[in-house]
């Protein structure tokens, strides 16, 4: 597919759908050609659709600690010899990297959930990062959350909790909840900016195989916070009968 | 690894399938950029990520290349190696184009980046890649009209 010369380039799309670009003059500038641009929509549609390749990582673990050259390759890049040696170095490699992969920080409510939240921020100061549960974040700091199932389709509700009593809706903004693909990472369009009020807050995903009423999630949440004292770090499950995914971040003075 | 694989992975491999319309290729070439990344370890820190992908795959890709016109030329007498035939538009706009000049001609040419964008993805400034970008233009109008003059 190929862009019309006043086009942004496909650098630029994808800066814009990963988040690069978030509150900054050239997010606003690309919205607005999306908006009146078909051909770049379908671009983007496009990206957003594509599948990735198959995760051999058996492979690129064994190829990364055996400091194999990458820029010459050499008997590497003769196929068969390659094949076989991913496949007698993949079932070691496998099990060591399974034994030794990271274990889930226990801030995130694993219990068999059916998706997982990720949650990026952009700091009040510029950069763009992901970040891990329990991070340090500050007034004016706005994040976006992607979220990936590995169903095929799951249907999402996203709400925060804050250490003042409230709960926000975060995604959707209104109406029942949203259907979302899966299989693939999918960025929300909801960005959210923290507003002054300094202490934990948590961030809750909950997931279905069907459409939930997002208002009694909420209903459930201000239950939830109320029981435990109003602090949303000591809240557990809000028992919506749905799975769910909790991240929990503290706001504290820039 | 696997969250950042899972992200960009489909975007990895449309731009090593651009540059060197070879699907099996192009999955080497993605894996390479992934064993890279993997070797930063915990270091992984860019202005952009999405830039740190583009510039690995665009030098992997055409360290394949490369690999495949210097085993060519040296060592004509062993068995062929696969040879690695980047795209059309790839091939004209490298055809006889020095090495250091190669890569900003894939992001100019072929990607039609603006100024600012290359910059970002090389960690260059506005400047240098402008110089650049006049070298690179001054190279194609001199290998389009050195052709002419030998006619004449």
């Amino acid at each position: 597919m190929t862009k019309a010369p006043s086009c942004p380039s496909e650098f630029a799309l994808e800066r814009l759908r990963f988040g690069e670009l978030s509150g900054s003059a050239q997010e606003r500038l690309l919205v607005a050609h999306l908006e009146g641009c078909a051909e770049c929509r379908q671009r983007q549609h496009a990206f957003a659709e594509a599948e990735p390749p198959r995760l051999d990582s058996a492979a690129i673990w064994s190829r990364a600690s055996a400091g194999h050259r990458i820029t010459q390759p050499s008997w590497w890049h003769r196929r068969p010899m390659r094949w076989y040696a991913i496949a007698a170095a993949g079932v070691t490699a496998a099990a060591v990297f399974a034994w030794l992969a990271p274990r889930r920080v226990p801030d995130t409510l694993t219990k068999g959930s059916a998706a997982q939240l990720r949650v990026i921020a952009k700091l009040h100061n510029g950069p763009v990062m992901r970040i891990e549960p329990g991070a340090q974040l500050s007034p004016g700091d706005r994040l976006r959350f992607e979220v990936f199932t590995h169903l095929p389709e799951a249907s999402i509700a996203l709400i925060m909790l804050d250490s003042a009593g409230a709960v926000t809706r975060l995604a959707p903004r209104e109406g029942p909840s949203v259907s979302i693909v899966g299989q693939r990472p999918v960025l929300l369009d909801e960005a959210v900016e923290l507003d002054g009020a300094l202490g934990g807050e948590r961030i809750v995903l909950v997931s279905c195989s069907h459409a939930v009423d997002v208002n009694e999630v909420v209903a459930k949440a201000r239950r939830a916070l109320a029981d435990v004292g109003g602090d949303p770090h000591r809240v557990d499950r809000l028992g919506t009968g749905c799975d769910e995914e909790a991240f929990s971040i503290t706001k504290v003075e820039p | 690894m696997e969250d950042v694989y899972r992200r960009y992975g489909a975007m990895v491999l449309r731009r090593a399938r651009r540059i060197l319309a070879d699907d099996q290729l192009a999955h080497d070439a993605c894996q390479d950029v992934f064993v890279q990344l993997l070797r930063l370890g915990q270091g992984w820190k860019t202005p952009s990520q999405v830039g740190w992908l583009f510039r690995t795959t665009t030098n992997c890709c055409l360290n394949l290349i490369r690999g495949t016109r210097r085993r060519q030329r040296f060592l004509g007498m062993l068995p062929p190696p696969p040879v690695v035939t980047p795209s059309l538009p790839v091939q004209l706009l490298l055809r006889g184009l020095p090495e250091h000049l190669q890569e900003i001609a894939i992001y100019y040419g072929l990607d039609q980046m603006t100024q600012q964008e290359i910059a970002l993805v090389l960690g260059l400034c506005q400047k240098t890649v402008s110089n650049r970008i006049g070298e690179l233009r001054a190279w194609f109008d001199e290998a389009e009209t050195a052709p002419r003059e030998k006619q004449q």
